[in-house]
């Protein structure tokens, strides 16, 4: 009699004791421990191999000589400049201005390109004046906009604000024009059982839409705008980070041109981060797979 | 609104005079409806059912005034629709909650903008705790379950204060258990708010169990061929004899012709069978 009785509840099936397992973690095998001692040791901190690694690299190359001296510094050369930058102000004096350049460029870029994306996407006569010239504009490469816009205003602020919008607003052009046409004809319905106004409908149903293909584009549009900006400071500037690690460059100190590069790098990844952060709060609402 | 018609029994709340709806598809023309004459008394519940393309949808649409595109007028309260109104509350086969608003704001959605905040929070209030959400004001409809949506989809309806409800197979997409639990909240709903109610569905259990009066469609084009009164005490359950004869003669109409014996035997014991008479039951008609 007891042949015929299921299986014990306690028997679970191997998948369904997995199931709460990380999605991308490989299942050991029973009562197997696959863990070396070299991983013990180094627990979390696997992400510093590849870092170290290549500083490690870097600083042989230098202090070998493959790499001559005199025109590369090794690390920590580097970074020691890098707090002297600091302590005597010079660095912060290049920060503000590639800083306030970057902002400013890519706010007035971002807003005028959302501006003319929403156009495009809500408006078929907005689309018809706008979209052959904005189609015709979007891919040209930024950066050959430089010597026209060094011709129109010189050296100073203008002609690198003025590039970073044209990268940021070329950019953000498209995803918005592609996220309002992307919204869902259902929700506008629901928008239009309700009598609400163009206005409301764009900035309930249109525009909510378009965010994460908004934020995903700025993202990229920030990391255009710093490629922009310190191309345009090594062409035509006298002052920004751009200048100073071409100007390093020239003068020969290596150890501040790798100082600076190191400045960019971080403020590179700071405005990165403000923006991913800002995307993940402005759209908390979504549940999607990456979410 | 207009309170002094909500006592004017004698005016029907809604009446329908269409002479067609035509489409074009592939070319050619296409007719939706065709002539369709109905009442809808005041604080009645009708049901419409039909096959796929009987034109249910596309009746329910113009009573809301989503698409005037017909030949003909419909009336609500002796005024002539010229398009969608709050006093004509809709509720989608899918919950239409916008994902990027919270469940209050999305309730708050059907609201007419000159309301004031401490008003559109009343009124938000009393609708969650009419479908009994409340508390559930500050969640995303992305962590509602899709009765809960659905909940929330009909206090947005709601929170109008409407004198007519239009419900396009709001239950169609919840599992059964569910959908039996959610028609007699319906129910409860329509009669204490004393609603005047349209609904749409596939489903003639659900027809029977919550409507004073069926309405049977065929199409295309889209007409009535049968109008069925439910006189059977509430609640009624679809296990109920009453029920079941009823069930039985609709079927008969939605064939066009005597339910086959097979057909009999295999609806009494099952309520899904239904589908028998609407093949491409899950979809929209229109």
């Amino acid at each position: 009699m007891t042949l015929l009785r299921p299986e014990p509840a306690e028997v679970q099936h191997p998948e369904v004791r997995n199931a709460t397992a990380p999605v991308f973690s490989v299942p050991a095998g029973d009562g197997e421990d696959r863990t070396t001692v070299f991983e013990r040791a180094i627990g979390g901190l696997k992400w510093v191999i590849v870092p170290v690694g290549l500083v490690l690299t870097w600083h042989l190359a230098v202090e070998t000589g493959a790499v001559p001296s005199t025109l590369v510094a090794n690390p920590v050369d580097s970074v020691v400049r890098l707090f002297e930058l600091t302590a005597d102000g010079t660095i912060a004096e290049h920060v503000l201005a590639s800083l306030r350049r970057i902002l400013l460029g890519f706010t007035l870029g971002s807003i005028v390109g959302i501006v003319i994306g929403a156009i495009i996407g809500t408006s078929r006569a907005g689309a018809r004046v706008l979209e052959p010239t904005a189609l015709t504009l979007i891919p040209v490469p930024a950066v050959a906009w430089i010597p026209l816009l060094v011709v129109l205003f010189g050296i100073g602020e203008m002609s690198k604000v003025v590039l970073v919008s044209i990268g940021s607003a070329t950019t953000l052009i498209l995803a918005t024009a592609a996220g309002v046409r992307g919204a869902s004809r259902d929700l506008v319905e629901v928008a239009n059982l309700y009598e609400k106004s163009r206005f409301t409908l764009f900035r309930t149903v249109l525009l909510p839409s378009a965010v994460p293909g908004i934020i995903a584009s700025a993202r990229v549009a920030m990391a255009l705008s710093w490629t922009l900006l310190v191309a345009a400071e090594v062409i035509a500037s006298a002052n920004g980070l751009g200048w100073f690690i071409w100007d390093s460059r020239n003068f020969a100190r290596p150890a501040s041109m790798i100082a600076g590069m190191m400045v960019i790098g971080a403020l590179g990844k700071l405005t990165d981060t403000a923006l991913a952060r800002l995307g993940a709060h402005l759209t908390r609402w979504n549940r999607s797979y990456g979410s | 609104m207009a309170p002094e018609l909500r006592s004017n029994a004698t005016v029907p709340a809604l009446a329908i005079r269409i002479h067609s709806k035509q489409v074009v598809v592939d070319r050619k023309p296409f007719g939706v409806l065709g002539a369709i004459d109905l009442d809808v008394q005041h604080r009645e519940i009708v049901a419409v059912v039909g096959t796929s393309g009987a034109g249910k949808t596309s009746l329910l649409r113009a009573v809301a005034g989503l698409d005037m595109a017909y030949d003909g007028e419909i009336r609500s309260f002796d005024s002539v629709i010229t398009g969608p109104a709050r006093e004509r509350g809709l509720v989608f086969q899918e919950h239409r909650l916008m994902p990027w608003m919270t469940v209050a704001n999305n309730v708050a959605y059907s609201l007419p903008s000159s309301d004031s905040r401490a008003t559109m929070r009343d009124k938000v209030r009393g609708a969650l705790e009419l479908v009994g959400l409340d508390g559930f004001e500050n969640a995303w409809p992305n962590q509602l379950s899709g009765g809960m949506s659905q909940r929330a989809s009909l206090a947005r309806a709601l929170a109008t204060a409407p004198e007519i409800l239009l419900l396009d197979e709001p239950l169609g997409a919840l599992d059964s258990l569910l959908r039996s639990q959610m028609q007699a909240e319906l129910e409860r709903l329509v009669l204490d708010q004393r609603l005047t109610a349209m609904l749409v569905t596939h489903d003639v259990d659900e027809a029977i169990v919550l409507a004073d009066r069926v309405i049977v469609m065929a199409g295309p084009p889209g007409r009535v061929v049968a109008q069925i009164p439910v006189e059977l005490a509430r609640p009624r359950r679809p296990v109920d004899p009453g029920v079941q004869s009823l069930r039985s003669e609709i079927l008969e109409h939605l064939h066009g012709q005597p339910v086959g014996a097979r057909q009999s035997v295999a609806i009494g014991s099952d309520r899904t069978t239904v589908n028998l008479a609407a093949p491409s039951g899950a979809e929209n008609d229109e």
